[in-house]
């Protein structure tokens, strides 16, 4: 009889967490560096927006936290054939306002990202897309204007699904601030710039971890660890390295640190008249650089050195490629062979603040170019301003230059990096070469997935050993300060989601 | 005759001034101004010296050995200071720091003078319209918050020296004129220089000759004070990334490298922050001095 007692509580202890989970309890609170413009899903695309969109709307497919490709609104998708793509939806999902999630959902979500009138920057990734079509209640077909086998990750980034009846009531402005949609979360509240406040939503499918879930809008990093510490905030993103003894040394929160898929590299204008015309030099310039003590002593081993432009995460990465090894004797022989025994200066631009570490970064790395002869000046600059250098890079009168960017590779593809970095029609490469460009181009239209993964990964390797583009540096690790009683893990599109931050 | 009167005015206007034996003895005799002096002197000392008293090239990284504390060593050479976040010798940084201070401290106290000088001068003497344009623009100045300002103007042009001095002297002329017009405004109608208007000096010369020489003063003292606070305000604008560009080392833009790093490396952000200080500190105690010396009557600027 005892021991029946005894099974009675072992098992309802057993129980206890699934009843937890069925009824979110607890709040967290999350101090979070970017602030957020609008909750109108369609309109815009930015880190901070990606971190947050997630909480309340729901796209077709998702990225799992380890990266891997899920379904989120849609059961199952197929190509049907190489221009239409069909997508079975999830049965029984509702949105927070009691409107069905369903084909005709999906289609007027779509259309209104490619409606011209909304001018909206998520066009680019959806441009491809010539027509939906409603097969029944919960099958939606995408028919493309030409086969596009990179369509999936971006539905697993953008193109959140609305009630079409809602959005199309409001105007706007009512709606950047109104927003209804499938997600984990509500939006009860929003103070801009100052803080959002979730609640859980009663009609979806997915439960949040918590029942209410706060973000703090801190943009000044010190006064972000100081709220974390000091148990204002629970969790924090964008931990700048050098506070992360702090963190670690207060006792009641600890440093969670992930390689997230944004490369570092330094992007040469390759034109005439710039001495790294000459491969041998771009080579050179490479080769002096130590990688390692960059990566370790002024990231504090917070990065990880690349190859070429993809980390492991990516889709067409090349395992078997080393990041250029750090050999500044050969770097001054190859300069001298390219006759730059003399070395040469130049200026190499990097915006103010938009990257982990970078001003740092960049002094260690034009201190290691110094030593081979390489006189860099290095070119603190506003992001707006340094945009207008780089765009007027090809222009007759403008000294070639170097300079300084990272790209987040949110599609985890070798083709959004190429189309950022490396191809001709970039707007913020710098490298021309209509081999490669013919290369890129070929992998894209392969429609079979292995096929296409090898091309990437020669074109990688051409890239590395032949082309050699860029100064391709290293992956920052996303780093984020938790409080012990926080159960959560970072994900490896180093996003920070709200609904997954859950209480141990 | 007009020779005649000029002379005697002159003579005049000499005797006014102290005597020199008199100026080191009430030096030597303010103890807290001897101080000023001699932390100043080091100043610059050791701006002008850099190259012969840096122990090492300021720019020469390791980064191996970066973060390291005062005092440490790598077994062949002691690092007084440590070492900053590239592993570059601090105590060689913190000497060329001084450099930028000073030259640009001391450039825009020469040129916010000089200009401050003119247009008072100008707007004393002449008044009237040209006194109202001028005040107005003064007015105009004032009423512009002076970062943002400077914000805006860096961000435009990018930084480097010359931009930093010019935006360092946009706002601080104005200070002068206002001192000076006022100055000029008592003495044009003194009787020295009604004699001169009367025997035909020209504009130009009455200026020069009489009303200079008796506003000279007043901007001296000052300059004097405002050379600490130009040298807080280039610290100010190189913390927030606007002042010489990298990898040149200047005192504020040590402190901003350093920033990040307070909770780990106290030496990064603690030296430079004094460095600061102590010669602010010894920049006011000389212009307190000269105050006291050449005009006690400004014992309000």
């Amino acid at each position: 009889m005892k021991k029946l007692w005894l099974w009675i509580v072992v098992l309802s202890l057993l129980l206890l967490p699934a009843g937890v989970k069925a009824a979110p309890k607890g709040k967290v609170v999350l101090g979070m560096a970017g602030a957020l413009t609008t909750f109108d899903p369609h309109t815009f695309s930015s880190l901070p927006i990606s971190m947050h969109h997630p909480n309340v709307f729901e796209t077709l497919l998702a990225r799992a936290p380890d990266g891997s490709m899920t379904n989120q609104l849609a059961e199952s998708y197929k190509m049907v054939s190489p221009k239409v793509w069909e997508f079975k939806l999830r049965k029984g999902v509702k949105f927070s306002n009691g409107d069905p999630v369903n084909a005709a959902a999906v289609k007027f979500s779509f259309e209104r990202i490619l409606d011209p009138k909304m001018k909206s920057r998520q066009y680019r990734y959806f441009k491809s897309m010539a027509k939906l079509e409603v097969v029944d209640e919960h099958t939606v077909r995408i028919h493309t204007k030409k086969p596009d086998p990179m369509l999936p990750p971006f539905l697993a980034i953008y193109g959140f699904i609305v009630p079409p009846d809602y959005y199309k009531k409001h105007d706007k402005k009512h709606l950047s601030r109104n927003p209804v949609g499938s997600g984990p979360f509500v939006m009860k509240k929003w103070r801009k710039g100052q803080e959002v406040v979730y609640e859980a939503n009663p009609n979806a499918w997915r439960k949040p971890r918590v029942k209410t879930a706060v973000v703090k809008f801190i943009p000044e990093s010190t006064t972000r660890v100081s709220a974390l510490i000091s148990g204002d905030v629970d969790v924090i993103d964008n931990l700048p390295p050098a506070l992360s003894e702090r963190v670690r040394a207060s006792g009641k929160t600890d440093v969670i640190a992930k390689q997230s898929p944004r490369t570092n590299y330094i992007l040469m204008v390759i034109k005439e008249g710039a001495p790294w015309m000459d491969v041998r030099v771009r080579r050179a310039m490479n080769l002096a650089i130590n990688r390692e003590a960059i990566t370790k002593n002024v990231m504090m081993g917070f990065a990880k050195s690349v190859a070429i432009i993809q980390g492991p995460a990516s889709f067409g990465f090349n395992p078997e490629l080393k990041p250029y090894p750090y050999d500044p004797a050969r770097a001054k022989k190859l300069l001298a062979e390219a006759g730059f025994a003399k070395g040469f200066s130049f200026d190499v631009y990097i915006p103010r603040g938009r990257f982990m570490m970078g001003k740092e970064a960049l002094e260690g790395i034009a201190g290691q170019w110094a030593k081979v002869g390489l006189k860099a000046n290095v070119r603190v600059m506003e992001w707006g301003a340094m945009k207008k250098i780089i765009f007027s890079k090809y222009k007759k009168n403008v000294k070639p230059f170097l300079y300084y960017l990272a790209r987040m590779n949110t599609a985890f593809s070798a083709e959004h990096m190429f189309a950022g970095a490396i191809s001709s029609r970039s707007a913020y490469g710098g490298f021309r070469d209509k081999a490669v460009d013919a290369m890129i181009n070929d992998a894209r239209s392969t429609l079979d997935n292995k096929a296409r993964e090898k091309k990437y990964q020669n074109i990688a390797k051409v890239l590395r050993h032949e082309k050699v583009p860029i100064v391709p540096l290293y992956q920052t690790f996303r780093i984020f300060g938790a409080n012990k009683k926080i159960d959560w893990k970072p994900r490896a599109d180093g996003k920070l989601i709200a609904a997954e931050v859950g209480l141990k | 005759m007009r020779e005649q009167a000029l002379a005697i005015q002159e003579t005049m206007e000499l005797e006014a001034l102290p005597e020199r034996p008199k100026v080191w003895a009430s030096l030597w005799k303010d103890k807290s101004a001897l101080l000023g002096c001699v932390i100043l002197l080091s100043v610059v000392v050791m701006a002008v010296f850099a190259p012969l008293l840096a122990p090492m090239d300021p720019q020469a990284q390791l980064l191996d050995r970066n973060l390291k504390p005062p005092m440490w060593s790598d077994g062949q050479q002691i690092y007084l200071l440590g070492t900053d976040h590239l592993g570059r010798d601090f105590l060689s940084r913190l000497i060329y720091g001084a450099r930028i201070s000073l030259l640009v401290g001391f450039f825009a106290v020469l040129l916010t003078g000089c200009f401050g000088l003119c247009v008072g001068l100008v707007a004393g003497y002449f008044g009237g319209k040209v006194d109202f344009l001028l005040m107005r623009l003064v007015d105009l100045v004032l009423s512009f918050p002076f970062i943002l300002l400077a914000l805006a103007t860096i961000a435009i042009v990018g930084p480097s020296l010359v931009v930093l001095i010019l935006v360092m002297s946009m706002r601080i002329w104005v200070i002068y004129a206002r001192v000076v017009r006022g100055e000029v405004l008592t003495l044009r109608e003194q009787e020295f220089v009604q004699a001169a208007r009367s025997i035909g000096g020209s504009h130009f010369r009455i200026i020069v000759r009489h009303i200079l020489p008796n506003v000279l003063a007043p901007v001296i003292i000052i300059a004097s004070l405002y050379l600490g606070r130009m040298i807080i305000i280039e610290a100010g604008l190189s913390f927030l990334g606007l002042g010489v560009p990298p990898p040149t080392p200047t005192w504020g833009g040590l402190l901003s490298d350093g920033k990040v790093h307070l909770y780990t490396s106290w030496w990064v952000v603690t030296l430079p922050g004094l460095a600061i200080t102590v010669t602010v500190l010894g920049a006011n105690l000389v212009g307190d001095w000269l105050r006291n010396v050449l005009d006690p009557r400004l014992k309000s600027v």
